[in-house]
């Protein structure tokens, strides 16, 4: 149910943003609190976090931290992973609807039918999964490692993929493995216009296309180079190249700037129209300044993994956590 | 801050024959009506058919017009509603002729009865093919003539406002929360009842018959609010609106074109209802529709046709002048060409759930017409039948209302938080894209045959435009597209979360998965 609007309204503009950034470091040290932020939060955030990265560096950050709290400003299936690898520590998320539209395509029930009808495969699960799915897996991966993951399988073992067929479309093409894939897209990634894509390299005759794999076949048959979030920031700071047009999440952009602050960095357009705000992650920018502050302060809302659940899913994650 | 005895939302024939009787009954009592367009645009403007009432009753009876009805509904109907709504129907017609609502009669003087699908017997009273703005247009007169009624145009209801029943420490509707569109500035409305008359959802759609106003906004208030509502898998589309060219609302095709004997043929000019129905063309309208979406899929074109070639031109031209010009302008003369037509979502079967009195779950709160849901319809109502069921109940539910003591409101509301969105070309272009989106996702995933898990990804995908829209509400503030989208999201959620839930196929509602099992079994 969408709240009333004056609730809405009212809940706005409650704190200043300069206090909260103070209140949310001293919250921090006070209650040993570590930050993780993913590379797709809004800028505030990134600031403040103690560590910023993508699913495989965010997941390694939680295996690692000595801190009592993690607080992820991520989405539902990050906070949750790192629940299972930390189920001693408190993780809290500031927002618990913040959901991934890849980890949503697959529900449990549905892909439980999918692995009986198929017995005998190696089941590999994207890292934006559930907990129960990632129960269910075999192995994790993330894009980052995907590549290295399928490889690790031994050859004539059949493999089931999920949730993204994109993803899993590039890793067939990239390692030669047939692989049995789930049909889930990013709603972020399937948005990008291949035709505008191509009129904008006309106008930037000089500038690289980049992609994330999770972007529709087409669209990663033009790009120059394909890789994760931190695979793209790596490679438009160490390649030559002075302009760039990225095909990803929005948000990704300030960080990369930030990075390269002398380089052109061009958002590749969606399908229909930019104002609309297609390539932006709406779940991810559930998180905000006041929230994250609230979710500190009063040490909710937290993420919960049955025992049930934890024990089989932390397996395929050490997996792959060993593997990188 | 107004107050008010008796606020209506909504100014289509509902809200206004609502307004009308309570005014005339109690006429020291404040009327309000609201209406966010100008007073006559509602989907009742749009209605062509007529309104089905049984007055012959040698070949016909209310048993048969209550039979109908259930047969639509597909077991879904509340038999009580129904011939509820039947037997009272022909004491609301004469009202309506009094108040100067003219029906077409025939060469001895009688009405002309027309016949639509799914009606046993000749049983639709009409006026040519633009039956719901004659009945529009001398509501209205009637409104105007009433002294105690006050109408405001480009006045958008935002929210309706709750308090605590001092004595019952029941929650009671005491109003709304009111946007003048015009100057941007927002006020409460208190009053002791009121009723939601808001219309229907159909803009929740790309392809729809409805008004571009037709948002759900009531049903989105009281879905806010936690009043009960029902059914909203159920949507009716019409199966002949007119596919040329791409405007919305898209133009409609009375029934009535088929019930006076035009074909459907797909486009390899095969007359292709044999294969589905014994009532041919005349089938009920979920049938046809599937019918046709079936057809268009196989002959992987946009459109089936319409067949008139064989009817009598003037007759035709006399019967529905309303339609005959729209497709003169479009260039087709029925003589000689093929009308080319699709489904397009026309009604919905569900809404807000009220009584037999057209009470909502939420005290001093009523609805009435297609945002109400009776239980008359079930999974899917009879053609002609929502008219007659928004006059009867607009009357059960003023008969009511006037028993209701009026009891002055209190509820104050500051509204200092309150920020306009004055007009501006960025973000509108930005809103008019995510209504399109939404209205994209639905026509995909939500449409004549829906699949769990294209619904799955389909709230998803509307999930991630409702996170956008509330922000843009927090940076930009409130505007009337901006609170009409935030009201089409909320309807495509119920509808798509209904859908989900439901595991039968009935009336209106088709899932694919169903089907199959059906088949195999």
């Amino acid at each position: 149910m969408t709240t009333l609007i004056k609730e809405r309204a009212k809940s706005l503009n409650t704190f200043s943003k300069t206090n909260l950034a103070e209140e949310i470091l001293r919250l921090k040290k006070e209650k040993n609190a570590i930050i993780l932020a993913h590379y797709y939060q809004e800028p505030a955030i990134q600031e403040i976090a103690d560590f910023v990265g993508d699913s495989l560096g965010l997941s390694q950050q939680a295996a690692s931290t000595d801190a009592d709290i993690i607080v992820f400003a991520g989405v539902h299936f990050m906070a949750e992973t790192a629940k299972i690898i930390n189920p001693k520590k408190r993780v809290l998320l500031p927002d618990l609807n913040a959901s991934c539209s890849l980890a949503e395509s697959c529900p449990p029930d549905l892909f439980r039918e999918f692995i009986d009808k198929h017995p005998g495969h190696t089941v590999i699960t994207y890292v934006n999964c559930s907990a129960e799915i990632k129960a269910m897996s075999d192995i994790v991966c993330t894009s980052s490692n995907a590549e290295k993951v399928v490889a690790s399988v031994p050859l004539g073992t059949p493999i089931i993929f999920a949730p993204d067929k994109n993803l899993g479309a590039y890793i067939m093409h990239k390692t030669g493995r047939e692989m049995l894939l789930w049909d889930g897209v990013c709603i972020v990634h399937e948005a990008f216009a291949i035709d505008k894509i191509l009129k904008l390299h006309q106008k930037y005759p000089q500038a690289q296309f980049i992609a994330h794999p999770e972007s529709n076949p087409e669209i990663l048959k033009i790009a120059s180079y394909i890789g994760s979030t931190t695979g793209m920031i790596n490679h438009v700071k160490t390649d030559s190249g002075k302009e760039f047009i990225v095909a990803t999440e929005a948000g990704i952009l300030y960080k990369m700037q930030q990075e390269v602050p002398e380089k052109v960095l061009i958002p590749a357009p969606a399908k229909e129209d930019n104002t609309c705000a297609c390539s932006e992650c709406a779940f991810m920018k559930m998180n905000t300044m006041e929230k994250l502050y609230l979710c500190l302060k009063n040490e909710t809302p937290e993420i919960h993994v049955s025992d049930e659940i934890r024990e089989k899913a932390i397996i395929p994650i050490e997996r792959m956590l060993n593997l990188s | 801050m107004q107050n008010f005895d008796y606020l209506v939302i909504g100014s289509g024939i509902a809200g206004l024959t609502f307004a009308l009787k309570v005014a005339q009954h109690k006429p020291h009592s404040k009327v309000c009506i609201v209406t966010k367009a100008n007073e006559n645009e509602s989907n009742t403007k749009y209605a062509q058919g007529g309104i089905a009432v049984v007055l012959d009753t040698i070949l016909d009876s209310y048993q048969k017009h209550i039979d109908d009805t259930l047969k639509a509904g597909d077991g879904l109907c509340d038999r009580n509603v129904v011939e509820i709504v039947v037997t009272e129907g022909s004491a609301r017609l004469r009202e309506l002729i009094d108040w100067g609502v003219r029906f077409d009669k025939n060469g001895k003087g009688d009405f002309h009865l027309g016949l639509e699908g799914g009606h046993s017997q000749n049983r639709i009273l009409h006026h040519n093919d633009i039956t719901g703005f004659e009945i529009e247009k001398n509501l209205l007169i009637q409104i105007h003539r009433q002294s105690n009624i006050q109408l405001f145009s480009s006045h958008l209801a935002i929210d309706l406002l709750l308090e605590k029943d001092s004595q019952t420490v029941e929650s009671k509707c005491s109003g709304a929360l009111i946007l003048n569109t015009e100057t941007g500035t927002a006020e409460v409305f208190r009053s002791s009842v009121s009723m939601l008359a808001t219309g229907g959802v159909g803009q929740v759609y790309g392809t729809t018959t409805n008004s571009v106003i037709a948002t759900g906004d009531g049903i989105a208030m009281a879905n806010r609010v936690g009043a009960k509502i029902q059914g909203m898998e159920f949507i009716q589309f019409h199966p002949t609106a007119l596919k040329h060219g791409s405007s919305s609302p898209s133009f409609l095709i009375s029934e009535a074109v088929r019930g006076s004997g035009a074909y459907l043929v797909n486009a390899n000019g095969e007359r292709f209802m044999v294969n589905y129905d014994s009532r041919l063309e005349l089938a009920s309208r979920d049938i046809v529709s599937r019918a046709i979406y079936t057809e268009i899929k196989n002959t992987g074109s946009d459109c089936v046709y319409l067949d008139c070639r064989h009817l009598d031109k003037v007759e035709f031209e006399n019967h529905f002048p309303n339609i005959a010009a729209r497709l003169k302008s479009e260039g087709i003369d029925v003589s000689r060409d093929l009308i080319p037509v699709a489904p397009a979502a026309h009604y919905l079967c569900g809404g807000i759930d009220v009584d037999v009195h057209g009470q909502t779950s939420i005290s001093g709160l009523m609805a009435c017409g297609e945002c109400a849901h009776t239980g008359l319809h079930g999974g899917n109502r009879l053609a002609s039948n929502s008219l007659l069921e928004a006059v009867v109940f607009a009357h059960r539910s003023y008969l009511k209302a006037i028993e209701i003591a009026l009891k002055p409101s209190y509820i104050h509301e500051s509204l200092e938080w309150f920020k306009y969105a004055s007009a501006n070309v960025e973000s509108e272009k930005r809103i008019a894209h995510w209504r399109k989106q939404v209205q994209n996702i639905m026509d995909e995933n939500a449409g004549i045959n829906r699949m769990d898990k294209t619904l799955q990804a389909a709230k998803v995908k509307i999930k991630s435009l409702e996170i956008k829209v509330e922000k843009a509400i927090e940076t930009v503030g409130f505007s009337l597209p901006l609170i009409e989208l935030r009201n089409l999201i909320v309807i495509a959620t119920m509808i798509v979360d209904a859908s989900l839930e439901r595991n039968t196929n009935k009336g209106t509602f088709f899932k694919i998965e169903f089907d199959k099992v059906k088949i195999l079994a």
